[in-house]
């Protein structure tokens, strides 16, 4: 009788939970018939909230710009999916990248940009939609479920790589934190360590930290006193530019009319000077109108140069003698403004400026170019011919010409001297005259040859 | 190129080297100068002359090479050197060769090294070159003069006055203005004198 009684109690028991499953399987059918009468109420609801007027019997003007905001209402829809998918794509652009740090703050403004697009779209969506929100059904999300769901499938959101690689930059960011946490409390644990064992390091820490302010201190010293020296080296003037010299003729003379030469005359001088030398010349760069731009001169075996004409802007049928250029045999140039490559030619080319203006100065008569071709000639023994006042050929000009023949040619007779032998000649002259008591006066240039 | 002048100095490298830093000169480079003698081969029991020429190298124009014959000079490519290796039709009998260093002064060039012999140093080479002037060699107005100046009255002085001036009509197929091959000549004169 007592081996009954468990078992009695046993079926009570599981009778009584199968009652209870029953009870509870009723209640959910009941919900459920609840649910679906709701539903038909709110599918009989939307029936019933149709829109208030028809397009078709609208003009057609009103139905285009109905048609209008439809459309700019799809372009918002499809600009807040763009941006939506920008919003999650700049999570793992980085991860895509393979890149190993993470730039936060550029993460942070394209999230920004995107959220803030998605919100300007949404804004205008609620505008558009209240301006035809009459002439059409009112929008329920619950309708475009399975429409949202293709949409994010196929815009990769729930992609297998893309929550693979989600995990793992979770993983990242994860273990960075911990291990910067950690190293924190390693690194403050450590140093208190240090202070309570070696005191003695900290205190010659704090003195190499005032030593290093004091040599900071001298470096910014030195560099102002630097910086006032260069203050007043910059502050100082400049020495004044030295004014070129001027042959003394030009000052005794005070103000002379310049000398023209005529393009008419040309062929004229250059018919006579070869008939008196062996120059070879050669008019050079013909213009359009006949005059040339100089002449090419050429002292067979010996040196050639290029004489460069300048024209007047008051007179178009003159002309001067601007630069005269001299140049070896084999030497070659490349322009009118062209210098030789040996001295001695150069030491020439310079000497002819004081020719120019001399022979421009005083023609004798006749013309300033026969003048000039003339002295030019002079030149034929310039290796052979000796200096007049030291009787040699070389001597050193200067450490930058270093030895060099005659270079000079009196512009009356064309004697050769050294510029310096030159130079003492004139000087002696002047004292002979001044110690004597003749009253004549001579000319500067060869007072011993007339 | 301008006229030169090659002498042999009998004194000591370094007072002539002194001299010309003293004057001015400034040392631009160095190099060698190769004089070999020719002589062909002659099959034995002949009784022809055997004839020889003078091959000169100058390390300035390294595509080069001169060759003074007995009536003629001719300037070759380098290309002669191994001709004549391949061929096997001339013997080299000896080498004279020439160490010299560049000199500039002014307008001036110095070249100035020992003469090497086999292996005896048989003098000091001298070679001054006026590169202003390039008048024909035979022209009056040369600067023979200017150079016997420069070298007996700045370089110098010397026992004996160097000549400046010197006779290329020897050789009438030379060119009228100043070139290597009159420079060639002047070597082998002076490294017949030497040897």
């Amino acid at each position: 009788m007592q081996v009954q009684q468990p078992q009695q109690i046993q079926q009570q028991h599981l009778q009584q939970q199968q009652a209870q499953q029953h009870q509870q399987q009723q209640v959910q059918q009941h919900q459920q018939q609840q649910q679906q009468q709701q539903q038909q109420q709110q599918i009989y609801q939307q029936i019933v909230n149709q829109p208030v007027n028809n397009v078709h019997q609208l003009p057609s003007l009103q139905q285009q710009q109905l048609l209008e905001q439809y459309d700019e209402l799809l372009k918002q829809v499809s600009l807040i999916r763009s941006n939506v998918s920008d919003f999650f794509n700049s999570f793992i652009e980085d991860a895509k990248q393979q890149q190993t740090i993470v730039n936060k703050e550029e993460m942070k403004q394209k999230l920004k940009k995107s959220m803030d697009l998605v919100l300007g779209s949404i804004s205008s969506i609620d505008k558009v939609s209240k301006r035809i929100s009459s002439y059409s059904f009112q929008i329920a999300s619950s309708n475009f479920s399975t429409q949202e769901a293709s949409w994010a499938y196929s815009t990769g959101i729930y992609d297998n790589r893309n929550i693979k690689v989600q995990l793992e930059i979770r993983n990242e960011n994860y273990w960075r934190s911990q291990t910067s946490y950690k190293s924190s409390l390693a690194s403050s644990n450590l140093e208190n360590k240090l202070k309570d064992l070696f005191p003695i390091i900290f205190q010659e820490d704090e003195e190499s930290s005032s030593l290093s302010k004091k040599r900071k201190q001298i470096s910014s010293l030195t560099s102002n006193s630097l910086s006032t020296t260069t203050i007043t080296t910059t502050t100082t003037p400049s020495p004044l530019f030295k004014l070129p010299s001027t042959p003394p003729t030009l000052l005794l003379s005070g103000t002379i009319s310049p000398f023209y030469d005529y393009f008419a005359q040309i062929e004229r001088v250059i018919h006579s000077i070869r008939q008196e030398s062996a120059l070879e010349i050669f008019e050079i760069q013909k213009q359009s109108s006949g005059a040339p731009k100089g002449l090419f001169v050429e002292c067979p075996d010996v040196f050639k140069c290029l004489i460069c004409f300048g024209i007047p802007n008051d007179r178009k049928d003159c002309f001067t003698i601007d630069r005269i250029s001299f140049f070896g045999v084999k030497e070659n140039f490349d322009s009118l403004w062209a210098s030789s490559k040996y001295n001695i030619f150069k030491k020439i080319s310079e000497n002819s400026f004081e020719a120019i203006s001399y022979y421009s100065a005083n023609p004798n008569g006749g013309s300033i170019l026969k003048c000039i071709l003339s002295w030019i000639w002079s030149f034929r023994g310039l290796f052979l011919e000796e200096c007049k006042g030291c009787q040699d050929i070389l001597h050193l000009d200067s450490p930058q010409y270093m030895y060099l023949p005659p270079s000079f040619r009196t512009f009356d007779n064309y004697t050769p001297y050294h510029p310096s032998c030159y130079q003492n000649h004139l000087l002696s002259c002047n004292s002979f005259s001044s110690s004597t008591s003749s009253s004549i006066q001579q000319s500067p240039f060869s007072p011993l040859n007339k | 190129m301008g006229y030169k002048c090659i002498f042999s100095f009998k004194g000591q490298l370094p007072e002539m080297t002194k001299r010309i830093e003293f004057l001015g000169g400034i040392k631009v480079s160095t190099g060698t100068i190769n004089c070999s003698l020719y002589l062909e081969r002659v099959p034995d029991g002949s009784n022809l002359i055997p004839r020889e020429f003078h091959l000169l190298l100058y390390d300035e124009k390294p595509k080069k090479c001169f060759t003074v014959c007995r009536d003629t000079i001719v300037e070759t490519d380098r290309e002669m050197v191994s001709i004549l290796e391949k061929t096997n039709s001339y013997k080299k009998r000896q080498t004279t060769e020439a160490l010299i260093s560049k000199y500039e002064l002014g307008d001036f060039i110095i070249r100035v090294g020992p003469i090497v012999f086999r292996t005896e140093i048989r003098g000091i080479l001298v070679e001054v070159e006026y590169t202003a002037c390039s008048t024909p060699v035979t022209s009056p107005f040369n600067c023979t003069k200017l150079l016997s100046e420069f070298i007996n009255g700045n370089l110098g002085p010397f026992p004996e006055p160097i000549q400046t001036s010197f006779d290329f009509s020897a050789y009438p197929t030379l060119p009228k203005s100043y070139s290597d091959l009159h420079t060639s000549y002047q070597y082998v004169n002076l490294f017949r004198t030497i040897n």
